[in-house]
């Protein structure tokens, strides 16, 4: 067994859900801080660990099992903090995130055998205690196996305003648009929920009937 | 009866009664400074986190708390510690937002 489906076999067995849906808050923690990303929707299963050097960046490994163009991913990913605006009641981010690795095929795709791989994510995001908005545009190239640019966008809302140290929920809405995909407009209700550095999100797609299960731990 | 009902209560209530600083003292424990800084970005709970984190590991910082209503960090200094204003917006930086004004108090002595 090759080192990426090991490290992508772990990770989607460590999962309640198969599936990737890189919407992670924060990808730029503080300096010295480590976060773990566990993403999983209809489509793949990843596991981000980054550290933040700098207020500005992190960097870290990703790893994906992709179950739509079945390969196995291990890349090198930076997250880069392009710009924050912090106003009295809201924050708003704008994220630059790109990986670079190597795939392994599995399924319809077994000849591809350490293909090259790339990714670039843009993110955008507004919040207040109340509203978030959401949007960012992911393309990937791997090798002979993908090429593709995912749209999304989220649209939430907090049912009530948590104080400090409360459990946080807030009811979202995700819409993707996949131009290649089977299904090229996916929808998932989610609640997203967070209670002191756990957060933790829990959805379910209308056109596939897949589930989505994310999971952000800071430390 | 009465009396010893009486004798009993003094009893029970001796302990509290000695607990009891005399007028005119105080049972203040010693405190340094504490610092309020108004912050912008302070939206979510989970995102402060960093900020919680940035002052609570620095060796001068005794306590943190974090107000997202009044958008406030307030932090008290261990006693005889310092922060200059310029470390408290840089550690705010740090920690992804903006300081916008600081206040002191004074710190408590016994």
């Amino acid at each position: 067994m090759r080192p990426t489906h090991m490290l992508a076999a772990l990770c989607a067995a460590t999962t309640l859900a198969p599936g990737l849906s890189p919407a992670a808050a924060r990808p730029v923690s503080y300096p010295g801080g480590w976060t773990l990303i566990q993403t999983n929707d209809g489509t793949a299963s990843g596991l981000n660990v980054h550290f933040t050097p700098s207020p500005n960046y992190a960097v870290g490994v990703y790893v994906e099992r992709n179950r739509v163009h079945d390969y196995d991913l291990l890349a090198g990913q930076v997250n880069w903090l392009v710009h924050r605006w912090n106003g009295p009641q809201s924050q708003a981010n704008l994220y630059l995130k790109g990986g670079v690795g190597l795939a392994d095929g599995f399924g319809q795709n077994a000849q591809a055998d350490g293909a090259g791989a790339g990714y670039l994510i843009a993110s955008a995001d507004w919040e207040t205690r109340r509203w978030f908005v959401m949007a960012e545009t992911k393309a990937t190239e791997v090798d002979g196996v993908e090429r593709s640019v995912v749209h999304r966008g989220r649209l939430g809302v907090a049912p009530y305003i948590g104080e400090y140290g409360d459990l946080h929920t807030w009811l979202m809405l995700q819409v993707e648009n996949d131009p290649a995909g089977d299904e090229p407009v996916r929808t998932t209700p989610l609640v997203r929920l967070f209670y002191g550095v756990m957060l933790l999100e829990a959805g379910y797609t209308l056109e596939t009937d897949t589930g989505l299960f994310n999971l952000i731990w800071r430390f | 009866m009465r009396s010893f009902v009486l004798a009993l209560s003094l009893t029970a209530l001796s302990p509290l009664a000695g607990a009891t600083p005399p007028p005119g003292t105080t049972t203040a424990q010693p405190a340094g400074e504490t610092v309020i800084a108004r912050v912008n970005g302070l939206v979510c709970d989970f995102c402060a986190r960093a900020v919680d984190r940035v002052f609570r590991r620095r060796a001068e910082v005794a306590d943190v708390k974090v107000d997202l209503s009044t958008q406030t960090l307030t932090f008290t200094l261990k006693p005889g510690a310092r922060m200059e204003d310029a470390t408290v917006r840089t550690l705010v930086r740090d920690a992804g937002y903006a300081l916008v004004s600081i206040e002191r108090q004074p710190a408590v002595t016994p």
